[in-house]
């Protein structure tokens, strides 16, 4: 007889009272295994909250702070700068010519920032080199024109937040391997979201798509 | 959306006039610059080229003076696959849903990020309108900057083919949208590369279930199953119209058009004696 | 050397000769290893595959191993479900040669597809509806239980047995054997058939396609049954080559006699399916698409009849023959002759159902194509055939492989075996 076999007879034997004392003799180490375990495991999460993201996303600096709540209000909405053009394409982030359209020649305002495009760019006639938070991958067709007024009439919030108010220009951060903007995976680095704006993957539009057409659509629909 | 398929809204396909084309190869290059298709500084191996529009030469194999040749350009057939429910033969078998058929265009699509290069749509497709990507593309010197962004390059092992210019269907379509009509693509506002690019005006694409395309007049497709074979949908009612191996119950959404009776004898495989059975009354069974 | 290490009463070569050979072995793994590399990190470029043979040598060589590793599931099967006593005795190296032939296909698998880092899509964005997607699941799960069923016989080396939790382990493995012997020939069934679902279901592919149940076409089950049929054979096959390079009856006649007749009338009964099969493929099915028999096996430099005769006469009525008359299947020549006939038989069919259907043209005005290997390919499919060598003969030195071997040369001189 093995010798599992034989403890097990041993087992059966002796009284139930026998056996939880038993048991609590063997749990001696179990308080230290626990312990060990609630240590491990905090510095797992510290380390992929905390250290990951640091790894995985570099940090670029936009090349100068831009005032969106400012520009709001003087050009008055946003499709000053941002609108679909006639064949039903759209504008994107503004071209230099469409700033000077307002800042012609002379600094409006004083702030640094203004100093920096003055001279970096509007004097030198040179584009400026946005980082684009909510670029998708290159795989990605986006149809604004389906999704705004002239679609399904969604508010830009709903995937951008609350842009509008933004005084400033946040740190842009790239995936290293893949390239890709952090906002398609969220800031959150388990990617859970508490705003519809805060992730903006596949899946994301998927669901919406579900939820709004009965259909999470074919892979041409948003696929190039 | 539904899953079904003759009720949508578009069914897109084409109609390639044989007798038309020269074999100019104008749509094979109009489609490559199109689609960013990459290529090898030795193109010598067709085999291992890529080339989403191929055309292929057909002779009627008599001797001088008799000889007659004609050319078949061959794109993706978007085959709508047996019944013409959506199973094409190399959706069907993708492991990873790289490729899909969409219900709502007909077209059938290829997701390059999400291939892995299994090839088995490669084998499953009579065709071979599928391509591997053998190698990395290499663009020469500056050529990068000439790359269409609407089309997205492919990396190295993965499958590609045509997707009927599936980006000027969305360009269309945002078009549409601003204009307030978003169920109503105009046949002028989505045409394929090579549809534009042929000289001779050989290719006609549009919506094949609407009567006011003309690819739809041309073809006539007959909305039920032939009755020979049920899973054959959407034969042409034209007996000068055909499709390549229809027998299989591919369903093709690419037809040709021919009046030389040797060029359409040669768009499937006949056994003896049945061409010359079917010929009169091809494509004219269930509506005379 | 490592006499502490072999198991006890058994006769083993030196160590230096064993190492010799290993190294003469191993020299032809890291040529293939070497190949592989060149595929992952240069690309499939370096195979002559192409447009036209998007599947070839390595489709071919994963479907050969597998059905050839068939005989793990079934010899399993007959051991521990219907209860066979007598194939307990070469029920370890049918698991050996299985767990070969399933990590053999795994790898081949990972260097032939062209993204391998995305090979996970094939579980994480599943399609439910290919076949391919079938044979990756149950591939990998099978592959888990044969990786089951081996720990056992791993545990019972001389050295690993002293240790009282591994000699429990293995003891209690054995006793719940039955529960995954179940699953693995369930799982088999589906892999082995999905496998040939892969080739039935290509409706574009008139030399491929066949009808069948519900959503299975014939091949399915032909595949299966195949595998069935033929994986004894090889797993004979082996045996045998084992007894004659170390020059020792390992397994009783009696044993290889019972598996042999078990393998000759699968064979048999397989064979009258196939042949129906053919038939109404070659007269019904292929005609109704418009193509004659003749264009599957003319016009080309050399895909004709031989082969549709080699592999349902010569490697399927002949052997199913010998093995099935008691005479011939206890002729050891003839049996020989047989096991190696079937062995033959069931990877030129899995070569019909890889590499035929790509170089048949189906379009009128299409040419065949025909396709050879690049070295890179041919090395990395001998990889696995020397990682298999490697393997056995490790287990063979080290692990009680075979129970009766102590029995069988004990006394009497081992030239009086057979
Ligand atoms: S032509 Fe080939 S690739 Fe295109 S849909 Fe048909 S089977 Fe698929
Ligand atoms: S090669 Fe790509 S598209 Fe084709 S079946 Fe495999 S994963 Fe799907």
């Amino acid at each position: 007889m093995s010798e599992l076999e034989n403890k097990a007879k041993n087992d059966s034997t002796i009284s139930a009272g026998e056996k939880i004392a038993q048991k609590i003799k063997d749990d001696k180490g179990l308080g230290q295994g626990v312990i060990l375990f609630i240590i491990a495991f905090v510095v797992c999460f510290a380390g992929s909250t905390l250290l990951f993201p640091k790894l995985l996303y570099s940090k670029k600096e936009q090349p100068f702070n831009f005032d969106h709540y400012l520009h709001v209000y003087e050009a008055g909405d946003c499709e000053a700068c941002h609108y679909l053009r006639e064949d039903g394409s759209f504008s994107g982030i503004p071209k230099l010519e469409t700033c000077m359209e307002c800042h012609v020649e002379e600094p409006l305002g004083v702030t640094d920032d203004e100093v920096v495009f003055v001279k970096e760019y509007l004097a030198k006639d040179k584009e400026i080199p946005w980082h684009v938070y909510a670029k998708q991958p290159d795989c990605v067709f986006f149809s604004h024109a389906g999704h705004i007024d002239t679609g399904a009439r969604m508010d830009f919030n709903e995937c951008h937040g609350p842009i509008e108010e933004t005084k400033t220009s946040r740190t842009y951060e790239e995936n290293r391997i893949t390239g890709y903007s952090r906002d398609i995976w969220g800031k959150n680095i388990f990617g859970i979201k508490k705003n519809s704006w805060d992730r903006m993957k596949m899946d994301d539009c998927a669901k919406c798509h579900k939820e709004e057409t009965g259909h999470q659509g074919y892979c041409f629909q948003c696929h190039k | 959306m539904t899953q079904d398929n003759h009720n949508n809204a578009y069914k897109f396909g084409m109609v390639i006039d044989l007798d038309k084309c020269t074999g100019c190869g104008s749509c094979m290059v109009s489609c490559m610059s199109e689609n960013n298709v990459p290529f090898k500084e030795d193109e010598s191996n067709k085999r291992d080229s890529i080339t989403w529009m191929r055309v292929y030469k057909l002779t009627n194999g008599k001797s001088f003076p008799d000889t007659e040749i004609a050319y078949l350009p061959r794109p993706c057939q978007h085959c709508g696959g047996e019944g013409d429910h959506g199973h094409s033969p190399c959706v069907s078998v993708c492991p990873a849903t790289a490729t899909d058929y969409g219900y709502d265009t007909g077209i059938v699509s290829q997701i390059y990020t999400r291939c892995f290069g299994c090839r088995y749509c490669m084998g499953a497709c009579p065709y071979h309108a599928r391509y591997f990507n053998w190698w990395d593309p290499k663009w020469p010197e500056g050529m990068e900057k000439y790359l269409s962004p609407d089309v997205s390059p492919r990396m190295r092992g993965i499958v590609e083919k045509c997707s009927f210019c599936y980006h000027r269907y969305q360009a269309a379509r945002d078009k549409a949208y601003y204009h307030g009509d978003k169920d109503h693509i105009k046949e002028e506002d989505y045409q394929t590369a090579c549809t534009t690019a042929c000289p001779s005006n050989a290719i006609t694409f549009g919506d094949l279930n609407n009567p006011a395309h003309k690819v739809h007049q041309i073809v006539k497709p007959d909305p039920h199953p032939d009755p020979r074979n049920h899973h054959v949908v959407g034969k042409s009612r034209n007996p000068k119209v055909f499709r390549l191996l229809e027998r299989l119950g591919t369903n093709p959404k690419v037809y040709y058009l021919s009046e030389r009776e040797w060029v359409r004898k040669q768009g499937d495989h006949y056994l003896e004696g049945e061409w010359d059975k079917i010929k009169n009354h091809h494509g004219t069974t269930s509506h005379g | 050397m490592d006499s502490a290490l072999i198991p006890e009463g058994a006769k083993r070569c030196s160590l230096p000769k064993f190492s010799i050979g290993m190294a003469i072995v191993g020299a032809v793994l890291l040529w293939g290893v070497w190949a592989m590399f060149l595929c992952w990190f240069k690309g499939l470029n370096q195979t002559n595959m192409n447009d036209y043979y998007g599947f070839a040598l390595w489709i071919w060589a994963d479907l050969a191993v597998i059905a050839v590793g068939g005989g793990a599931f079934f010899t399993g099967m007959l051991r521990y479900i219907f209860n066979i006593k007598e194939l307990k005795n070469i029920i370890n190296f049918a698991v050996i040669i299985g767990f070969i032939c399933y990590s053999s296909a795994l790898l081949i698998l990972a260097i032939d597809i062209g993204q391998p880092l995305r090979g996970w899509f094939i579980f994480w964005h599943a399609n439910i509806h290919s076949m391919l997607t079938e044979v990756a699941f149950c591939l990998s799960c099978y592959f888990a239980v044969l990786t089951i069923e081996f720990i056992p016989n791993i545990l019972e080396n001389r050295q690993a047995n002293k240790v009282p939790f591994f000699h429990h382990l293995a003891h209690n493995m054995h006793g719940i054997m039955v529960i995954f012997a179940a699953t693995g020939a369930f799982l088999s069934f589906f892999h082995q058939g999905s496998l040939g679902g892969v080739a039935g279901v290509m409706y574009g592919r008139p030399f491929a396609v066949r009808e069948g149940l519900l959503i299975w076409p014939w091949t399915f089950f032909l595949f299966t049954w195949s595998a069935a049929a033929y994986g004894p054979s090889f797993t004979l096959l082996v045996t045998k080559m084992t007894e004659v390079i170390t020059g020792k009856k390992l397994v009783k006649d009696n044993v290889v006699h019972l598996l042999a007749k078990i393998s000759g009338w699968m064979i048999v009964t397989y064979i009258i399916a196939k042949i129906i099969d053919t038939i109404y493929w070659a007269y019904v099915t292929a005609p109704s698409l418009g193509f004659k028999l003749s264009h599957f096996y003319t016009d080309n430099s050399f895909y004709g009849y031989w082969i549709l005769i080699t592999e349902i006469v010569i490697c399927g009525i002949v052997p199913g023959a010998i093995l099935v008359i008691k005479s011939t299947r206890e002729n050891p020549t003839l049996r020989l002759v047989a096991i190696i006939l079937g062995t033959i038989g069931v990877c030129l069919n899995r070569w019909v159902m890889v590499l035929q259907i790509m170089a048949v043209p189906v379009m009128p005005f299409d040419t065949w194509a025909l396709y050879i290997p690049s070295w890179q390919e041919v090395a990395t499919t001998v990889l696995p055939v020397a990682y298999g060598i490697m393997l056995i003969a490790l287990a063979y030195r080290y692990l009680p492989v075979f129970p009766q071997e102590k029995e069988l040369n004990s006394v009497k001189p081992i030239t009086e075996s057979e």
